[in-house]
């Protein structure tokens, strides 16, 4: 089994071969490992992704083409795999940034101008209006719209980075 | 730097990034997740064939009345070509094949290529059954047959679904 290539391994882990998948992940998984733990901060991350590759190349496996070469497929693969996670978590972190419970209390004026507030998407204008005029909690909008408190805190957080993008841009102009 | 040559680097950092020893925590659920996708259980393959049967075995009374079942009311009917080509017992061994080789065929061609393969390995057990619980059905809701004749219908049966088996197998690999 090791003196296959790795093309005619990965031709057989496609009709099904265990032993073909086993000699190919003791290859690369150690590259692949060692490529990820180099590129993202934690080692935590690191083996969530290396995971996700290897379920990435299992569920991909029929659209390798026998007549390419098996190692920037994997690549590709771990890169595409490593991109959408650090976006995700870059995500996840500046949401993460706006502690709702700790933004200042909501006030007795509307804050925001209507104009403003027109350019966001609707779900966000409606949180946001019932989080700061009505003065809701997230609990009572999630009620009201029918979803999750933590989703309602997400639609708050959004709009407002959303609006002080909007604000920004309008102060530069 | 575009899009392209970012790869390119990246692609370097990857042929250059150290062997790392990947932590068992780490590789031992990957390796069984695989393993068990790898390797599916018979038995599953066995029910997912099944129900694909049924629905296509059903569908195809429309073009092959079994045993003179004809639900869709339908004039035309492959059984009769059948009988003027092979005769009445030839009749019976080809509405087997066609039956329970239509499904499998079926089966065949939506099933994972690891499922199929594991079809393929058991396939006698599994066309066996697959034969013997149409013949039983057929029987439960009516059909009337002599022995031979439902011997020749269920060799049919048996050997349209091996023969269905082995054909998607190859087609699928070489697709």
């Amino acid at each position: 089994m090791s003196l296959r290539t790795d093309e005619e391994l990965m031709a057989s882990y496609q009709e099904g071969s265990e032993e073909a998948f086993k000699e190919l992940y003791k290859r690369h998984s150690g590259k692949i490992y060692g490529y990820l733990k180099s590129k993202v901060k934690s080692e935590q991350q690191a083996s969530d992704l290396y995971q996700e590759v290897f379920m990435k190349i299992h569920r991909s496996k029929h659209l390798y083409k026998k007549s390419l070469p098996v190692i920037p497929w994997i690549f590709s693969i771990t890169y595409s795999v490593m991109i959408d996670g650090l976006r995700k978590t870059s995500k996840d972190n500046i949401l993460d940034d706006y502690d709702m419970d700790t933004l200042p209390t909501p006030v007795t004026e509307p804050i925001f101008l209507p104009e403003e507030l027109s350019n966001l998407p609707s779900n966000q204008q409606t949180a946001l209006k019932m989080r700061y005029v009505d003065e809701k909690t997230f609990q009572e909008i999630a009620d009201s719209l029918n979803t999750s408190p933590t989703h309602v805190r997400k639609l708050v957080s959004r709009g407002i980075l959303q609006l002080k993008k909007i604000l920004n841009n309008g102060d530069k102009s | 730097m575009n899009e392209h040559k970012k790869w390119q680097t990246e692609f370097e950092d990857f042929l250059k990034a150290e062997n790392t020893l990947v932590p068992r925590k780490v590789s031992d659920p990957v390796l069984d997740h695989i393993s068990q996708a790898l390797n599916p259980n018979p038995w599953s393959v066995f029910a997912q064939v099944l129900g694909i049967h049924t629905l296509v075995g059903f569908l195809s009374l429309a073009v092959c009345h079994q045993f003179g079942m004809n639900p869709f009311g339908t004039n035309q009917s492959l059984d009769s070509w059948f009988m003027t080509m092979f005769g009445h017992y030839g009749c019976m061994f080809a509405c087997g094949v066609l039956f329970t080789g239509a499904g499998v065929l079926t089966a065949g061609s939506i099933l994972k290529l690891e499922e199929l393969k594991a079809l393929r390995q058991t396939q006698f057990l599994q066309n066996l059954a697959l034969g013997g619980i149409s013949l039983i059905l057929f029987v439960t809701i009516g059909a009337e047959m002599a022995a031979t004749i439902a011997g020749l219908w269920f060799l049919g049966a048996v050997l349209g679904g091996i023969m269905a088996t082995e054909f998607a197998w190859r087609l699928r690999r070489f697709a």
